[in-house]
């Protein structure tokens, strides 16, 4: 009688941990749509890019700005250009189509070349060449 | 300079490409959707106006990523004057347009009270627009980009308008009792009380007691084609916008310019070309700018046009006459503003979701009195929000510029209290910077540039709070790598 409650027991609570995990599952996957990821970081790189009708850059410093929203894609280019040195070229990520139509309008004000928006399927590589 | 702007060579051609064809599916079920309107009744063709003027500025609003909330805040977080010379364009062309519109006797336009309510209101506002990274209507067409961040601002500024015109209790010590008193009395029917209610007490103790005029009516002119042209047109929308024009020149464009052309002494032919440079520096916003100027001129227009030919002066009367009587004000009127206009509408979706929950709101001003409760299928300008967001959709398909993105927490954070903010302001200045900027200074309403003085002040503390804030996360960041 007693081991058979016993069994009865277990059995529930064998179930709820499933069914809490199994939520636990859920609300982290609904949680995860929301990322977490901080939308908008620098970090100094050095790669070649082969611009299409311009040749090959030097990049020194990349912008990641994927989901960024304004102001943000804007104030950081204008951070990371202002501690590249002279000459240097800046890469900026972004898939905010507004931020994109501002940055030649950014560049012309700090003086910078705005060498090329290159499109990609779901954002845009910007390159900008800071100015002497 | 060396600009080149590229693009990845698709080979797909436009038609065959599958977001293309999202863009005419979304188009076709616009055109379907209308058709299955006036099916029920062609009197609907009335609703359509908003609809279709909606969806073309939604259109251009998306081609010329025309945000106007980045016209006041990148002066000052990055020194760029594109927006705000677009912004300018667009208030020139809309100014002529409502000039010939005006002169045809089809304006549909109503000036605001002029008081400071409109400058704290702007500021609250302008402030919440750094934050949420776009107006009213820019989260609208970006909402129509597929951002997510700004569906939750849209939701924000609906929810905080509609508790906002219809709170009471505690609320109501935030107005001074010569407010109370004035408002008390007013002769307006019990229902509505007036003397209960924050907003109601704001409505009817303040604003009632403000005058709001045209230019024309201030120099004696009202009425006349001279009074139209030269103080409405030209005294309050065509020479500010110069004056503008040339102050961002000289602040922002002048010094850049001349060291790009290399000229030591500029002749004034030079400047002109420089002021014709910072002009045309963006062709998309440029050419956004003067579309939507003369679309939100045309849109005066036509609904004019056709409440003459139906004889109402609201949409009100044609939803009782075609036999909707559900949710109309005690004057049997809805909002109806005969041109672009975006908060108030978005305020009624919230209020009537709260109504449905339980929440009625129908005993204030604001909705019981002037704008009415309709539902969201027969709220016209609403249909305006809507069509903004399809046809910035329609707009970023075709241009494969349509992506789903989900918020971080923090600019979900930004989004909801921006968005609040937003709809506070939006509701103590009497509309945002479309209804209450961009709609009056084009109609000889100087209390547009009021709002503007004011949403440029909250722009800049915004932008002044923003900044330390990234600075001060990124700081925090960084100490947390270090460890």
């Amino acid at each position: 009688m007693i081991k058979k409650e016993k069994s009865i027991w277990h059995e529930t609570c064998l179930i709820l941990r499933v069914a809490k995990r199994r939520m636990g599952v859920h609300v982290a996957s609904l949680l995860d749509l929301f990322h977490d990821r901080p939308a908008g970081t620098s970090s100094p790189v050095v790669k070649d890019v082969d611009i299409p009708g311009l040749g090959v850059v030097h990049v020194v410093h990349a912008v990641d700005c994927l989901g960024a929203m304004c102001p943000r894609p804007q104030l950081l280019t204008l951070k990371v250009l202002s501690e590249v040195g002279p000459g240097e070229v800046v890469e900026v990520v972004l898939d905010n189509p507004t931020a994109v139509e501002g940055l030649p309008a950014l560049a012309q004000t700090l003086g910078c070349a705005h060498l090329a928006a290159v499109r990609e399927p779901d954002c845009w590589r910007v390159y900008l060449r800071k100015g002497w | 300079m060396n600009v080149a702007s590229t693009s990845i060579a698709t080979e797909t051609p436009w038609l065959l490409r599958k977001s293309s064809v999202q863009a005419m599916g979304v188009f076709l079920f616009v055109v379907l959707g209308s058709l299955w309107a006036l099916a029920q009744d062609t009197r609907f063709a009335y609703l359509l106006v908003y609809v279709w003027f909606g969806l073309a500025y939604g259109a251009l609003l998306q081609y010329g990523r025309f945000c106007m909330a980045s016209a006041v805040r990148d002066l000052f977080a990055v020194k760029v004057p594109r927006m705000a010379v677009g912004v300018m364009i667009a208030v020139a062309l809309y100014a002529v347009v409502a000039a010939i519109v005006s002169l045809a006797g089809f304006s549909t336009f109503h000036p605001n009270a002029m008081g400071w309510h409109i400058v704290i209101g702007a500021a609250i506002f302008g402030f919440g627009i750094v934050f949420t990274g776009g107006c009213a209507s820019g989260s609208l067409y970006k909402a129509g980009e597929g951002n997510m961040n700004s569906m939750l601002v849209i939701l924000a500024i609906s929810f905080s308008q509609a508790v906002v015109v219809s709170a009471s209790g505690w609320w109501d010590a935030l107005v001074p009792q010569s407010w109370l008193d004035a408002a008390a009395a007013q002769d307006m029917p019990a229902e509505l009380t007036i003397t209960q209610g924050w907003f109601d007490i704001f409505t009817a103790g303040y604003i009632w007691g403000l005058k709001g005029t045209t230019m024309a009516e201030i120099l004696g002119m009202a009425e006349t084609a001279r009074g139209i042209i030269l103080a409405n047109t030209l005294l309050t929308a065509i020479l500010p916008v110069m004056i503008i024009l040339v102050v961002l020149y000289v602040i922002y464009y002048r010094k850049g310019y001349l060291r790009r052309s290399g000229k030591a002494n500029p002749s004034l032919r030079d400047e002109l070309a420089g002021m014709w440079a910072m002009c045309t520096s963006s062709k998309n916003t440029a050419l956004a700018g003067i579309g939507l100027g003369i679309l939100a001129g045309l849109h005066m227009y036509v609904t004019g046009a056709l409440r003459e030919h139906y004889g109402i002066f609201n949409f009100g009367e044609l939803l009782v006459a075609m036999g909707y009587t559900n949710g109309l004000s005690i004057q049997d009127t809805v909002f109806d503003p005969g041109y672009w206009y975006i908060t108030t509408q978005e305020a009624q979706w919230g209020g009537w979701v709260m109504q449905k929950l339980g929440i009625d709101s129908m005993d204030s001003i604001f909705f019981g009195l002037d704008n009415g409760l309709p539902n969201p299928l027969l709220n016209a300008p609403g249909f305006m929000s809507i069509g903004i967001i399809l046809g910035a959709a329609i707009m970023a398909l075709s241009r494969r510029e349509f992506k789903w993105k989900l918020p971080s927490w923090e600019t979900a954070f930004f989004a909801i209290v921006g968005g609040t903010l937003m709809g506070i302001g939006a509701r103590l200045a009497m509309g945002c910077n479309i209804g209450a900027f961009f709609a009056t200074v084009t109609n000889g309403d100087p209390s547009g540039w009021v709002f503007l003085v004011g949403m440029t002040i909250g722009a800049y503390i915004g932008v002044k709070v923003f900044t330390w804030w990234m600075d001060w996360s990124s700081a925090r960041k960084a100490s947390e790598c270090g460890l």
